[in-house]
């Protein structure tokens, strides 16, 4: 059932069609149905001959923007909201007290079906006030509409203190015109910040845009159609604070490691290392991902970052995030590290270095090393099933207690279960705690034949 | 005929004296739940426009405090006039602080004034763009030139001269932006969430 849900306004009109998603409402003969699935999104401006138009992506950066410049014109405060510059599709600049300009990047389809290279273009649209005013009411009028797209809401927060001067910067780097396709082609490149949607969505977009070629975006890159919720991790990461902490981020990292490890099941799928960059919030949340590398960008439906996801729609604002680097070794192990001490580019004097203080006393480190290798002994039961050594990576603080651990290998993730490892693990030293304590790492190995072997970690895994 | 027995709404454990119409309006996160000096002099400065645009302005302000069961917070002309000389930039500077339900009621009133002034503000700021696309300057609208004159008037005659020279809010032509400039924010309080992004627009830059 198609149906269409119109906010007017005098000088906008905004106009939505889309379906009822029937899986979700059982009661789809009310009186006015739910518009849950969006195919197409038209505002026609009075300042501009023609509508702009896209899919969901296109409407919910437009709601974005234009919320976060609403904000901005009653405090004259930036709001990194409304200038989302490297990737967001619609941004918004002031050019004085009365004038406004609404930039959107690609995104949309000339109603005139013209070639690729065409489409890929940029519009800028002057609004006066009161124009910007309709834009904004039409908007709210939306959001105040519980029977069209609920999950997108109005979300208001107050710009925090620091992100006026930074932003003061980005809005005088703002160059317009120039930034089109470059920018395009990055954001085409898997930014996902949004699971990607259930395959009926996707075919119900495709229906739509191959008997209408005004509505959806052409979405020429197969990474566009397989990801269509596309947000650019870089912008993003670079509107809101980054979160230093070095304790925080070693506190983050483990957690990544814990929400991905025990879900990511299908680890013989991956033939070589893929990579990928995330946005972490300070709760943990994995806020947003970027394939590094061209299989990451293949092999994202068989990792669990999109189910991992985030929805960005209920974060609050100017959350400040913490990025790491994932691997997905081909061995079939996780490896998840800070991305500062990956980005050559950001080396600073502790890039190389472990996070978290590693124990210096050597005497100590042989007593903790003799220490495991006797606890590991007495926990370890178990008649080995594997046959093959197992090798970990095993971290305790001064008093012999396991920190964390990381398999070094498939087998070694494969037979967890076999080792003592995992019930050693003090709970206290989960990451949840807020550890300062330094601690000495081991490289520990488990043979077929039951012989155990504890020897100092050298780094270079 | 309606049955009711008296009994408090569960869900509003404060409710002693609290208006229900400030529950769309959220908490900031601000040290004592006091307003920083920005959000006192955008109020107050919002006040000072509508007042500008009709001659009864404040008697409104307080028509509406009653209307709107706010008079618990603002209390009578007095109450009020302390309330708006917490705005730094005026003659009468006080130093008392105003509370965040205080700034929550003001915030209430002035968007509710300005729904009934909506064609009004519409028709200002269509004029001044008319005007200023052809490069006519905005004393030859008569409606728009009170409403300039007026603003000039009252920003001269509260505000401390000193104080808002350091603002550069020196020249009429500055005053007379500073007018335009109020006036599109009063159109935007009109709108559906109007009240929403004007309160929550009053800590931009304020909270950590």
């Amino acid at each position: 059932m198609n149906i269409q849900r119109k906010y007017s306004l005098p000088n906008c009109t905004l106009l939505l069609e889309g379906f009822t998603d029937v899986t979700k409402n059982v009661n789809y003969q009310e009186f006015r149905p739910e518009l849950s699935i969006l195919v197409n999104a038209e505002c026609y401006l009075s300042s501009y001959t023609q509508p702009i138009s896209g899919g969901r992506e296109f409407f919910e950066s437009l709601v974005r923007a234009v919320s976060g410049y609403a904000q901005e014109v009653f405090s004259n405060v930036p709001n990194p909201q409304a200038h989302n510059e490297d990737s967001g599709i619609v941004q918004l600049q002031q050019l004085d007290s009365n004038k406004h300009r609404l930039i959107i990047h690609g995104e949309i389809t000339p109603t005139n079906n013209q070639s690729n290279a065409e489409a890929i273009s940029e519009i800028a649209i002057d609004l006066n006030t009161v124009q910007l005013f309709d834009l904004v009411e039409a908007i709210d009028q939306f959001f105040a509409d519980s029977q069209t797209l609920p999950e997108l809401s109005l979300e208001l927060h107050p710009v925090i203190r620091n992100y006026g001067g930074t932003s003061e910067l980005l809005m005088k780097q703002a160059v317009p015109f120039t930034v089109g396709l470059s920018t395009l082609a990055v954001a085409a490149f898997a930014f996902t910040l949004v699971p990607p949607p259930k395959i009926q969505h996707q075919n119900v977009q495709e229906d739509q845009s191959s008997t209408k070629n005004t509505a959806v975006t052409p979405t020429n890159t197969p990474t566009t159609s397989e990801n269509p919720k596309i947000e650019d991790l870089e912008a993003l990461i670079k509107t809101v604070p980054q979160i230093t902490d070095r304790n925080k981020i070693e506190e983050l990292r483990r957690r990544v490691y814990n929400q991905i490890d025990p879900v990511w099941k299908n680890r013989s799928e991956v033939t070589e290392d893929i990579v990928y960059r995330l946005g972490v919030s300070a709760d943990g949340s994995i806020v947003g991902y970027k394939a590094i590398n061209q299989k990451a960008n293949d092999l994202v439906n068989q990792t669990p970052l999109p189910s991992l996801l985030y929805n960005p729609v209920n974060r609050v604002a100017n959350e400040p995030l913490a990025q790491f680097k994932v691997v997905f070794k081909k061995e079939g192990v996780l490896d998840v590290s800070s991305w500062g001490e990956y980005n050559t580019q950001n080396s600073n004097q502790n890039s190389n270095k472990p996070i978290r203080e590693k124990i210096k006393d050597a005497i100590l480190v042989k007593e903790l090393q003799e220490k495991l290798s006797q606890s590991i002994r007495q926990n370890w039961s178990a008649r080995p099933t594997f046959d093959k050594d197992l090798k970990y990576r095993v971290a305790v603080n001064k008093d012999g207690v396991i920190s964390f651990y990381e398999p070094l290998h498939q087998d070694a993730f494969k037979y967890l279960a076999d080792v003592p490892l995992k019930h050693m693990l003090s709970p206290a030293n989960t990451p949840t705690g807020n550890n300062k304590e330094p601690l000495a790492h081991f490289k520990v190995v488990f043979s077929p034949k039951g012989d155990l072997e504890v020897t100092n970690w050298n780094g270079g895994d | 005929m309606n049955v009711s027995a008296s009994v408090p709404p569960l869900n509003s454990p404060n409710s002693d004296n609290i208006p229900t119409i400030l529950d769309s309006l959220p908490d900031p996160e601000i040290t004592e739940q006091l307003c920083p000096s920005r959000t006192r002099t955008q109020i107050d400065l919002m006040l000072l426009a509508i007042e500008a645009l009709e001659l009864t302005g404040s008697e409104a302000i307080l028509s509406f405090a009653e209307e709107l069961d706010l008079k618990g917070i603002i209390k009578n002309r007095v109450n009020l006039w302390q309330m708006r000389s917490s705005n730094p930039l005026r003659r009468a500077y006080i130093r008392r602080p105003l509370t965040v339900l205080e700034a929550k009621a003001l915030v209430v009133i002035t968007c509710y004034i300005t729904r009934r002034l909506t064609v009004l503000i519409r028709q200002l700021l269509t004029i001044y763009q008319q005007l200023a696309e052809k490069q006519i300057p905005p004393e030859q609208n008569l409606r728009l030139a009170t409403y300039l004159e007026r603003f000039r008037a009252h920003f001269k005659s509260r505000m401390n001269p000193r104080r808002s020279g350091a603002l550069s809010l020196t020249s009429d032509e500055k005053l007379d932006e500073l007018a335009i400039d109020l006036l599109g924010k009063l159109l935007f309080c009109t709108g559906t969430a109007g009240m929403q992004r004007y309160w929550i627009s009053l800590f931009d830059g304020e909270v950590e």
